[in-house]
C-alpha cells in the first residue's frame, strides 16, 4: 500500500480518533498533520511493520500528550482563539455535555488513558506499551481522570468503573 | 445508563465534531509538491555528474560554503544560462513541467561537476518527456546500451522500466540526453518509438534563461553542487545539492500560507516590506511583486534562525520568471 493509498482510507478514522483523544478538532487536525508529514518520510519503513496504522496511532497519541505539543497547542489558543465562554445549557442533557466538558478539562495524558481505556478498548497494559509508561502511571492517571469525570456522571446503574 | 456507557456517549459526541480532512491532505499535497521539486533538483544534479566524463570548457562557479553573510549589490541577477536545443514536436497532452539549471552531484570530485540544463514536459498522468543539455565532452555507455540512429547521428539507447534514454551530441550542438516515458506503461516497446521520434525533431533552438543563485551558504553546506528550479506556476527553487541542506530558498508569485503559519512580526530584508512567521520561516514582498521566501522543509531540523534566514535571502541573485518560449 502507499503512502497516498494509506490516506486516502485512513485519514477520516484518523482524524476521528485523534480528535477523541484531544476532545479539541483543531488540535486534532494539527497533530495529524505533523504526524502523517513524519509518517510520508519513513513510509517505506512504517508500511512494512506489521501494523502500520497501529504505529501511526500510537505516534497520533504520544504527539497529543508530547510537553512541546501542551505548549504548542496553548500558545495558539492564547494567541489566536480568543477563549470562548461556555453557554449554560445545563437544561438539555445536562449529563452529556458536562461529561463533554469535563472531558475536554482533563489533563492531555489523563483524557489519552481514558480514551484508549473506553473507546478504543485497550487493555491497560496495551495503554502502558503505547504510551511508554508504566502500568502503575496508566492507573493513576486513570483513577485521577475518573475521579473528575464521575462528578458528571450519573449513578444509574449498581456498576463502577474500574480504576 | 451504565458508566461506560455515559462516558462512550460522550466520547462519542467529542468524535462528531472530527474535522474535514481537507486541511490535512492540502498540507500533505504541499509537502509532496516541495519534496518532488527539491528531490527533482538534486537527482538531475546526480545524473548529470554521473552520466558525463570528464568534459572541458565549462562555466566555472566559486565556492559558496561557509562564507559570511554579505549584502550583495540591491536586486543583483544572477547567472544567464545558454540553452541550445528545442523538441519541435511532442506528443498531445504533454506541457512544460520544470527547468533545471544545476552544476554536478554532491558526492563527484569537485572537477568533474558541470553545468547542466534539463527541461522536462509531463501529460499530468505518469508522462514524462525529460531533454537534459550536458556540457562535457564524453560520455561513458552503460552495458546494456544499444546503438541507434538520430538524424545520421549515433545514439546511444538505454530502455529500462522508467523509460527510454537517448544520449547523443546532434549536428552543431551539445550533448543531449533524452529521457522519454509514456504515463504507465513501463513498456520500452511503447517508450521506444516515443523517445526516437522526439529526437528525430528535435531543433537547434538557441535561448538564455537567467537563474537565481545563492550568495550565501550556511557553514559546514557544500555548495559546489547545486541546482535551481523553475516551474511553469512561477516558482524559482534555488539550493545546493548537499543533502544536509534542509531549507527552501523559493522565488514565486505567493507568499506563504499564514494561516497554516501565522506571521509572528513584520520585518525589513532587503529594504522590503517582509514578515516572519510563527516556524520561522522569512517571506519578502519584492519590488516586482513577487515574494521571496525562506522557509524550513524539514520538521525534524532545529528551527530557522532569523540571522541565517536573513543571510539566505539578502545572499540571493534573483531571476526573474522563465519566458515560456524555452520550452
Amino acid at each position: 500500500m502507499t503512502f497516498e493509498e494509506f490516506v486516502a482510507a485512513r485519514l477520516p478514522a484518523l482524524l476521528r480518533y485523534a480528535t477523541v483523544l484531544a476532545a479539541d478538532p483543531h488540535d486534532a487536525d494539527d497533530v495529524v498533520q505533523e504526524v502523517l508529514l513524519r509518517v510520508q518520510q519513513r513510509w517505506s519503513r512504517i508500511s512494512d511493520l506489521d501494523a502500520p496504522e497501529a504505529y501511526v496511532r500510537r505516534m497520533i497519541a504520544n504527539e497529543l500528550i508530547s510537553v512541546r505539543r501542551r505548549f504548542a497547542a496553548r500558545l495558539r489558543r492564547e494567541q489566536v482563539t480568543a477563549p470562548q465562554p461556555v453557554p449554560d445549557r445545563s437544561d438539555e442533557v445536562a449529563g452529556n455535555d458536562a461529561l463533554v466538558r469535563l472531558i475536554r478539562t482533563l489533563p492531555p495524558r489523563q483524557r489519552v488513558v481514558v480514551a484508549l481505556r473506553y473507546v478504543e478498548d485497550l487493555s491497560d497494559v496495551e495503554i502502558a506499551t503505547m504510551l511508554g509508561i508504566s502500568l502503575g502511571t496508566v492507573r493513576s492517571q486513570a483513577a485521577r481522570a475518573l475521579a473528575t469525570l464521575r462528578r458528571a456522571l450519573t449513578p444509574t446503574s449498581p456498576h463502577t468503573l474500574e480504576i | 445508563m451504565h458508566e461506560t456507557e455515559q462516558l462512550k456517549a460522550a466520547f462519542a459526541t467529542i468524535a462528531e465534531e472530527a474535522p474535514d480532512v481537507g486541511g490535512v491532505t492540502a498540507a500533505l499535497a504541499e509537502r509532496r509538491r516541495v519534496a518532488s521539486q527539491r528531490r527533482m533538483v538534486l537527482r538531475l544534479a546526480g545524473a548529470g555528474a554521473a552520466a558525463v566524463a570528464i568534459g572541458g570548457g565549462v562555466a566555472t562557479y566559486e565556492r559558496l560554503a561557509g562564507r559570511r553573510p554579505v549584502l550583495p549589490e540591491a536586486e543583483q541577477p544572477g547567472d544567464a544560462v545558454a540553452l541550445h536545443t528545442r523538441p519541435a514536436w511532442l506528443p498531445d497532452g504533454y506541457t512544460p513541467s520544470q527547468l533545471v539549471v544545476a552544476v554536478g552531484d554532491a558526492n563527484s570530485p569537485e572537477e568533474l561537476r558541470q553545468l547542466y540544463t534539463a527541461r522536462a514536459w509531463s501529460d499530468g498522468d505518469g508522462g514524462t518527456v525529460t531533454l537534459a543539455e550536458l556540457t562535457a565532452a564524453g560520455f561513458t555507455p552503460p552495458a546494456n546500451a544499444t546503438t541507434v540512429d538520430v538524424g545520421g547521428v549515433s545514439a546511444v539507447l538505454v530502455a529500462g522500466p522508467s523509460g527510454t534514454e537517448l544520449t547523443w551530441r546532434p549536428s552543431g550542438g551539445p550533448m543531449v540526453r533524452l529521457q522519454a516515458r509514456r504515463g504507465g506503461s513501463g513498456d520500452p516497446e511503447v517508450d521506444r518509438p516515443l523517445a526516437l521520434r522526439i529526437a528525430q525533431r528535435l531543433t537547434l533552438s538557441p535561448a538564455r534563461v537567467v537563474v537565481p543563485r545563492l550568495g550565501w551558504l550556511p557553514p559546514g553546506v557544500d555548495g559546489s553542487a547545486w541546482g535551481d528550479m523553475y516551474v511553469p506556476d512561477g516558482y524559482w527553487y534555488a539550493g545546493p545539492a548537499d543533502r544536509a541542506f534542509t531549507t527552501m530558498v523559493d522565488l514565486g508569485p505567493t507568499g506563504l500560507d499564514t494561516h497554516a503559519d501565522p506571521i509572528a512580526r513584520t520585518v525589513q530584508v532587503r529594504g522590503r516590506d517582509g514578515y516572519v512567521t510563527r516556524s520561522g520561516a522569512l517571506v519578502i514582498h519584492l519590488a516586482d511583486g513577487r515574494w521571496l521566501r525562506v522557509y524550513e522543509t524539514n520538521k525534524d531540523a532545529p528551527p530557522l534562525s532569523f540571522d541565517t534566514a536573513r543571510a539566505l535571502a539578502e545572499g540571493l541573485r534573483l531571476a526573474p520568471p522563465v519566458d515560456p518560449s524555452v520550452f
